[in-house]
């Protein structure tokens, strides 16, 4: 069987053709979304870190190292197997602060540049030797399959034709969300084509080649005495140390960082994914054997790496050679086009952008993306400068190895970062470049020199016997972990870092500090940002955070604007690198006081314990299980109650308070108290400002302008023994107003009594003049003369002043509180009232007949609603004429005290006096010593809360006249210059 | 993860239990048991499902 060249040039070339085919249709939307989103697209495309190692190099080191190839596979499916720690915490950091690379993650957490450069150079060199394997894979078939080929310019052509669909289809935006579905798609049909092909072989291999399992085995049993020179035991130290490779360096490779943490939005895949992947794994690991068997029985004259090929040169089958071909050559371009598109992303972030910034007069975005695709060309130069380079000496197994040594010195970091809290940069970078030093000199050296000596092809053997590459693993990674942990120990960790390891670090929580910025609202946001980014991108970028967080451009509470300064620096993060969003935030958006006193930002934590409540579990779990249904009981209390820090910014906005202020949770949480609506900042801030914990207060209705609505506020502090998060105050918000009418209508009905009580005296005292009237009208006939005439008529006149009079005070005193809840305090003169509720005690003539002494200085004047102010007289004095005996004097005294700007108010009898153990029941509600049917036990409760209501204070003693153990004084102070606050004028 | 964790010295030993029985001709063993654990944790990872 002979193939050309150009033939395999142009099936190469058909096949690419297929997958950019198959990439324009699913980005055009040509394939239905359900089939390029759907789960299974994304399993198999995480097949793509089984690059041509998994297709032909697998088979040389189980040759090598009988079940040590295992190590691959089984190392990915322990660091699945442990997703919920370690990727599903780098999943979300890498969602949340928009971190595209491992190199993102380590200047994010390590907060420094120079961080993100080492890593971004330590992996593209690791990476490297990966990448030219894969070239060198495709290469080494075609010479295989025609001695003759030109492999550099094939080399060449195949790197040209990845660049073109890498440039393509992978750096058309730079948004920091930017997915790349239509490649994921292909990448999942490539690694699909792959397992299928290889499966196919591995059963080709054991029905075809090995006669049927029965036959295999036989022939395992009865191997060549020499089997076993080639191919010895497994040493412990080799399978722990490829275990150790395969299981760290994983998650530093671009291609996986791309596919694990970029190209996926769905947490849930990523439980898919930790039991889906390993069958994936299982499938590509099982044909292995079979296959390597099937290549010796044959006598294949190939390397062993290269056995999956033999299959179809053993059976002759021109069809099986293309077909492996084929998945050999998707095994291999899968893997570069995504790993360059991630390295390029890693290199513009930290090699690029640290050190040259655009000019602002050019569009920024499309400056990044153009860099983007230079450093993609320059990238897959290197890859393949590297290929010719090596000069096809070394074999995939050495490659492999080399390039996972050198990514394995980053997991010291990487472990550091969700781990270890007390982690730091110098550590970091002490770290990796003893590691990295030690890789270079010891392997990736020897390597390149061998690469540059040596003519032909190295024995298979020459990584895994020779070069004692376990030992630069161990080495490495030991001396790697060893300085990092004593660096780190040794040296400072900057505040900065500590924030960040409060992010990172999976035991800790992400705090954040409630500081204010300087900037005030979203416009100035831009206005800042403008300056090192030009209008029109800062306009963009902090529009396109604003939509993130459905904030408005308007939006100018301090919780958001922190929210909006941290989604700007992850946005920016995710076009620019972490290091670049950081210096450029911290210049531009600053802090106003960054060494005030710091208080934790309680609503940021909530959002954040509410986002990771799934990943606790016991004990933990419990608690947040309780914390969240304390935080409900609070939100549905059916009472409005509001937090507020010391600063006054609104903690807690529970939805009764909502609903009683009309102000959504939304709005107000986050906001400080002075940018409430006007009403709502003047009652809270005149509450918090005063000295009462308790305040009845009555607001305009805004549904109905002639009504009022009456609210009563406590307030309590946070004790000394609270935590830090406890500071502030917290407000109870509760309407009154039904609680207020009833109660009007409860005085009205006691005032309609009283006026049924007073029925009788009415009755006479109006019969009296009215009989005059009579009397007079009768005499009238006879009256001989005008003067006569006229006196009569001014007696008359008299008589019904009186009654008028009477039926006016009957009027009034009916008619108080019959104004819908609507009541205004005006100056009275106090005298007045009292003298008015005495004329309307004294018609009644059922009761005792006491005398009634009004001292009150005719002069004082209080605010006040008189007909009720005169109802607590009325209740007083009554109860005092009831209490006194028959002629006994009630008299009452006022004295104003200016100093205090109240007046005094004393209602003193010579009664019986008030029990002491009732003396402090007496103003509770339906309280009476009274025989039944004579008291509604509502008259002093009335009178106590008609005083409150005048914002004064009524008291009782008895016995007054404490020498005779007789009497009662009722005390009632009342403002006498009102401080009148802007929620009841 | 308390299943998880017993699992994993299975995972770490996998190649070392075809030893279990000095021959070649099981060296589909490791495959068997590595199945095994896969399913253990799909199970897991399927309960874990359910109860958030």
């Amino acid at each position: 069987m002979s193939f050309d060249w150009w033939q395999l040039v142009l099936g190469a070339i058909g096949y690419l053709l297929t997958l950019f085919l198959a990439v324009y249709f699913a980005e055009k939307g040509y394939l239905s979304d359900r089939l390029i989103k759907h789960p299974l697209v994304y399993v198999l495309a995480f097949g793509v870190s089984c690059s041509s190692w998994a297709f032909y190099g697998s088979v040389g080191m189980a040759y090598e190292l009988q079940h040590g190839y295992m190590a691959f596979y089984v190392g990915l499916s322990v660091l699945l197997l442990f997703s919920a720690i370690v990727i599903r915490p780098l999943f979300n950091l890498a969602r949340n602060y928009q971190l595209a690379s491992l190199a993102d993650l380590f200047a994010f957490r390590y907060r420094s540049r120079w961080v993100g450069l080492i890593t971004a150079a330590g992996v593209f060199l690791a990476v490297l030797p990966l990448l030219s394997l894969q070239l060198q894979a495709i290469t080494d078939v075609i010479t295989l399959l025609d001695p003759d080929a030109h492999t550099r310019f094939i080399a060449g052509l195949v790197a040209v034709i990845l660049l073109y669909i890498t440039v393509l289809f992978g750096t058309r935006d730079v948004r920091p969300s930017e997915k790349h579905p239509g490649l994921l798609f292909a990448l999942a049909i490539e690694s699909g084509f792959k397992l299928f092909v290889f499966l196919f072989i591995g059963a080709i291999a054991v029905f075809k080649v090995n006669g049927g399992i029965g036959d295999m085995q036989n022939w395992v049993r009865t191997a060549p005495a020499n089997f076993s020179n080639i191919n010895p035991e497994l040493m412990p130290t080799q399978w722990f140390a490829l275990l150790l490779l395969f299981l760290c360096a994983p998650l530093v490779l671009p291609h996986l960082f791309q596919i694990l943490f970029r190209e996926n939005s769905q947490p849930q895949r990523l439980r898919l994914i930790t039991w889906a992947a390993p069958i994936y794994l299982f499938l590509m690991a099982l044909p292995v054997f079979p296959i390597m068997w099937a290549g010796i029985r044959t006598g294949s004259p190939f390397n062993p790496e290269y056995f999956t090929l033999s299959i179809g040169f053993a059976l002759e089958s021109p069809t099986l050679i293309w077909l492996t071909y084929l998945g050999g050559l998707s095994a291999s371009c899968g893997i570069t086009i995504i790993a360059v598109l991630s390295l390029s992303s890693m290199l513009l972030n930290h090699v690029v952008l640290p050190f040259y910034s655009p000019r602002l007069d050019i569009d920024i975005y499309q400056w990044l993306i153009w860099i983007r695709r230079i450093i993609i060309g320059l990238a897959f130069g290197l890859i393949f400068s590297l290929y010719l380079f090596l000069n096809q000496v070394q074999n995939q197994s050495t490659l492999l190895v080399t390039s996972y040594t050198g990514l394995l010195q980053m997991a010291p970091g990487l472990l550091g970062l969700l781990f270890w809290a007390n982690a730091n940069r110098k550590g970091f970078i002490a770290g990796a470049l003893a590691g990295l030093g030690f890789w270079l000199t010891m392997q990736l050296w020897p390597v390149i020199i061998d690469s540059m000596s040596l003519s032909d092809r190295l024995p298979l053997h020459f990584a895994m016997d020779r070069d004692n590459w376990t030992f630069v693993v161990y080495g490495s990674i030991a001396l790697n972990a060893m300085t990092f942990f004593i660096v780190s120990l040794l040296t400072q960790t900057s505040s900065e870092e500590k924030n960040a390891a409060e992010i990172c670090v999976i035991s800790s929580v992400d705090r954040r500090h409630r500081i204010p910025l300087k900037a005030k609202n979203a416009r100035e946001f831009i206005e800042a940002l403008s300056k090192p980014l030009g209008r029109v991108m800062a306009e963009r970028e902090v529009r396109r955070g604003l939509k993130k967080l459905k904030f408005d451009i308007s939006e100018y509470r301090p919780y958001a604007l922190r929210r909006l300064r941290d989604t700007l620096e992850a946005n920016l993060s995710g076009i620019m690198g972490p290091s670049v969003a950081q210096a450029m935030v911290s210049r531009y958006l600053p802090y106003e006081q960054a060494e005030a006193v710091r208080h934790e930002d309680i609503h940021f934590l909530e959002q954040n314990l509410d986002n990771y409540h799934y990943q606790l579990s016991g004990m933990s779990a419990e608690l947040d299980r309780l914390r969240r249904h304390h935080r409900e009981t609070l939100y549905r209390l059916p009472i409005g109650v509001c937090s507020l820090s010391n600063d006054g910014e609104i903690l807690l906005w529970n939805g009764v308070m909502a609903d009683l202020t009309g102000i959504d949770e939304d709005q107000a949480i986050g906001a400080k108290v002075d940018l409430l609506p006007g009403h709502w900042y003047d009652l809270i801030d005149s509450f918090i400002q005063g000295t009462e914990d308790k305040i009845t207060i009555e607001q305009d209705n805004p549904d109905s302008p002639h009504s009022k609505r009456w609210f009563s506020l406590h307030r309590t502090r946070f004790g000394q023994s609270s935590t830090d998060l406890n500071e502030g105050i917290i407000i109870l918000l509760e309407d009154e107003t039904e609680h207020k009418m009833l109660e009007t209508e409860l005085v009205h009905s006691e005032r309609l009594a009283a006026i049924g009580r007073l029925a009788a005296g009415v009755a006479h005292e109006i019969g009296n003049p009215i009989t005059g009237i009579d009397c007079l009208a009768q005499d009238l006939k006879y009256a001989e003369s005008a003067d006569e005439i006229s006196d009569i008529g001014d007696q008359i006149r008299h008589q019904a002043d009186r009654v008028t009079k009477i039926v006016r005070s009957l009027i009034n005193f009916s008619h108080a509180g019959q104004d819908q809840g609507k009541s205004e305090h005006h100056p009275h003169n106090l005298s007045d009232i009292v003298q008015e509720a005495i004329d309307l005690l004294t018609l009644s003539r059922d009761a005792k007949q006491v005398r009634f002494e009004n001292h009150v200085n005719p002069n004082l004047q209080v605010m006040c609603e008189p007909q009720r102010l005169s109802q607590v007289f009325i209740n007083l004095l009554g109860n005092a004429r009831d209490a006194s005996p028959e002629g006994e004097v009630v008299s009452v005294e006022a004295e104003a005290e200016v100093a205090r700007e109240t007046v005094s108010v004393e209602v003193i009898d010579r009664g019986s006096g008030i029990d002491a153990e009732h003396l402090d029941h007496i103003f509770d509600p339906f309280f009476t010593t009274k025989e039944v049917g004579k008291g509604t036990g509502l008259g002093l409760f009335l009178s106590y809360t008609i005083v409150e209501e005048h914002f004064g204070h009524i008291s009782a003693q008895s016995p007054a006249f404490i020498l005779e153990d007789i009497g009662t004084r009722f005390t009632i102070r009342l403002p006498l210059h009102v401080d009148v606050t802007s929620g009841n004028t | 993860m308390f299943v998880k964790i017993l699992i994993l010295p299975l995972y770490l030993i996998l190649p070392f239990t075809l030893q279990w029985f000095d021959s070649r001709v099981y060296w589909f063993v490791p495959f068997v048991l590595w199945l095994l654990v896969i399913i253990i944790n799909a199970l897991v990872e399927r309960s874990r499902g359910q109860a958030s």
